[in-house]
């Protein structure tokens, strides 16, 4: 509602300027080429995230002091903390990094985000920053006419640097005709109460202008031409910091709970940065005085204090908020809760396939990784119930003779119901995630990602075989004839220690365990097949079982036969890591079809 | 001179030209010495006159692992 209240007003307000002064017209036009400039910049850089860029974040931001680099270095190197913060958010919603990790990145990105102002200080206002913007521009463009997405990408990053250039020397140029019209600086109010107020426009112009970075340009450039006043300057700078989450609670709209939780991290830490700047001002006004004498800036060059400023309240956030990371993650995720997938009927959804990872195809790959493993865990459940069976004691180290016994409910669960509430949803979000994911991704992990495909359905197949299995396993299970009772039991019994097995490949990460029981679950599928073993044969043989009996047990011999085939290859894609030395491993040491039938002959 | 020729005599010059072959063959070794540390546990399993049952399972866990080493020995020779 106030989104849609908000951009119309927006737009009244920039007509009225446009009609009003020229010289607005000059600085609302520098500031939409910076920000277009900074969209450019985006874009260039999401040219080089197909996947090596992808891997530089995980492995920079897999500790904290690493993440809290990392923000400052991409954020000092891309200029564009929303950038930064997008990836962020992007490699919590695919799991591959925690919260506090995403906290240590955003800290960085704002201490990192403190170099524009800088650069804009030292540079962008001494040297005539215009004149580097047109070559820039004309070669850019070049490169963005190219067909190589990289070269693509550096043209996008030459434009990109172009435009922040020009868009801010027309800023420059809007406010030194500004100044002799209006004079900001007589609208000026002293002590705290000027602190408050300016702050809150430095807020206001960073949620209108959605970037800090651009309203910190506004601001030194105003600055610069004797626009407003130092301490005015340090306010707007402090609210500039506030209002620059705004981008974050945004985007973190349409993300998942972890995106929210990071923005809310933001919010936090921004407001607490800003309050300790506003109450300890003066002090650090002092400091700023000192390190300007200490790097030889002159006591009225008040642009590059600014920027002083800048970095040393932001350090001070930083080394304030460090030691309370772990309690802001607690009460993030007290406050913020997960809001339970399963709804009161039972129905379950994707929780991983968040549509902001799909330009990285690493984060995507992540996140269908563990949205398959949640399917999976849906089937295990469902696999489970389906055979009358109780999942904690499957996961037990109980025998599974007696785990048999132990039935989960008088009746037998509804598979279908089941099915359509628990599986198909989230099945079907993985398809198409999965195809909107590889238009991104490289031919090696596309092939990846149609095993990741097939494993889903994989999953989806046992749980049909399950169903039809279930029928007669319901019926022969309580039968009067021990003969076909017993061999029910035997399905039951094989499918439970499968169903084990795939647990423990699932959860362990010893390789000589996940080698020695996939070869087992291939060999264990040939032996328990009832038509190769010649146990169906047996029965009929000595009339043990009637005719329909023999067909009812030949049909579900087959299903079982799906179910640890189908399980079977699934656990091999999900549960070894792709690339890894596992599945190297585990590439040279299979079991062919072959030596499963020596080893079996060697037995008989 | 291309960038792959760059590359392959940076590799040659560092001496890492086969650096994923002895990485596989470092996992190679490492498994078969896990598997045979099994087939030793096993065997001691085995030599406690364990119930028909638990005898079954040892004996079938043995072979399986038997299999493994076999495999891995070879495997490891081929490299």
């Amino acid at each position: 509602m106030g989104k849609n209240i908000f951009f119309p007003i927006t737009l009244i307000a920039l007509a009225y300027g446009f009609w009003s002064s020229q010289n607005f017209k000059d600085i609302a036009a520098g500031i939409a080429i910076f920000l277009f400039g900074m969209l450019s910049l985006e874009q260039g850089f999401k040219s080089f995230s197909g996947g090596v860029l992808d891997k530089i974040l995980k492995n920079s931001t897999d500790k904290l002091y690493k993440s809290i680099g990392f923000g400052i270095v991409s954020t000092s190197i891309m200029q564009s903390s929303s950038l930064v913060s997008v990836l962020t958010i992007s490699f919590l919603g695919a799991g591959l990094i925690t919260l506090s990790q995403g906290i240590g990145v955003i800290f960085g990105a704002n201490l990192g985000t403190t170099t524009g102002a800088w650069l804009v200080a030292a540079y962008g206002l001494k040297i005539d920053i215009g004149s580097y913007a047109m070559p820039m521009l004309v070669f850019g463009i070049v490169f963005v006419f190219q067909k190589s997405s990289s070269l693509k990408g550096v043209g996008y990053i030459l434009t990109g640097l172009g435009f922040l250039f020009l868009g801010i020397h027309y800023m420059k140029e809007g406010f030194e005709a500004f100044k002799e019209t209006i004079d900001l600086s007589s609208y000026a109010v002293g002590g705290f109460k000027g602190l408050f107020l300016f702050s809150l426009i430095g807020i206001f112009a960073t949620v209108v202008m959605q970037s800090s970075h651009a309203t910190l340009v506004l601001i030194i450039t105003a600055l610069s031409v004797g626009q407003i006043s130092y301490e005015n300057a340090l306010a707007l700078a402090i609210g500039a910091n506030v209002g620059t989450t705004i981008t974050a609670i945004l985007g973190a709209m349409s993300s998942n709970i972890e995106g929210k939780r990071l923005a809310g991290a933001h919010l936090i830490f921004n407001l607490a940065t800003g309050l300790i700047a506003i109450v300890f001002i003066y002090q650090i006004i002092y400091l700023v005085d000192l390190s300007a004498l200490w790097l030889g800036i002159a006591a009225d060059d008040y642009t590059l204090k600014l920027a002083i400023f800048h970095t040393i309240f932001n350090t001070i956030g930083i080394v304030v908020m460090i030691p309370f990371i772990n309690k802001l993650v607690i009460f993030l995720e007290r406050v913020l809760k997960e809001k339970a997938s399963i709804d009161e009927i039972g129905y379950d959804a994707a929780q991983y396939l968040n549509d902001s990872v799909l330009e990285f195809p690493q984060s995507s790959m992540g996140a269908i990784i563990r949205e398959t493993k949640h399917l999976y865990e849906n089937a295990f459940e469902i696999i489970v119930h389906g055979l009358n069976l109780r999942r904690s004691k499957i996961a037990s180290s109980l025998d599974l003779e007696e785990v048999i016994k132990i039935t989960h409910s008088k009746k037998y669960v509804d598979m279908e119901d089941f099915y359509e509430k628990r599986i198909k949803e989230i099945y079907s979000e993985i398809i198409t995630f999965s195809t909107k994911a590889q238009t991104n991704m490289s031919p090696k992990q596309i092939e990846e990602l149609y095993r990741l495909k097939l494993a889903s359905r994989d999953i989806v197949e046992a749980i049909k075989n399950t169903k039809y299995l279930q029928r007669n396993l319901v019926k022969f299970s309580a039968h009067p004839n021990q003969y076909i009772k017993k061999e029910y039991a035997q399905v039951k019994l094989s499918l439970a220690e499968l169903l084990r097995n795939i647990n423990i490949i699932a959860t362990t990460d010893e390789e000589d365990v996940i080698i020695l029981l996939l070869s087992k679950i291939k060999i264990d599928t040939q032996k328990y097949d009832i038509l190769s073993n010649g146990k169906l044969d047996e029965l009929i043989r000595n009339k043990h079982i009637t005719n329909q009996m023999a067909t009812s047990l030949m049909n579900d011999s087959v299903y079982v036969y799906n179910i640890r085939n189908k399980l079977c290859n699934m656990a091999e894609v999900l549960f070894i890591e792709a690339n890894s030395e596992l599945r190297q491993l585990q590439e040279d040491m299979q079991i062919s079809q072959s030596e499963i039938k020596t080893i079996l002959e060697k037995k008989e | 001179m291309g960038a792959k020729k760059i590359i392959k005599n940076i590799t040659d010059f560092l001496n890492i030209s086969n650096f994923t072959l002895n990485g596989k063959k470092k996992a190679l070794k490492k498994l078969l010495f896990k598997l045979k540390k099994k087939r030793v546990e096993a065997l001691r399993e085995l030599k406690k006159e364990p119930e028909a049952e638990d005898k079954k399972k040892l004996q079938e866990e043995l072979e399986l692992l038997s299999f493994h080493i076999t495999k891995a020995k070879k495997k490891l020779e081929s490299e």
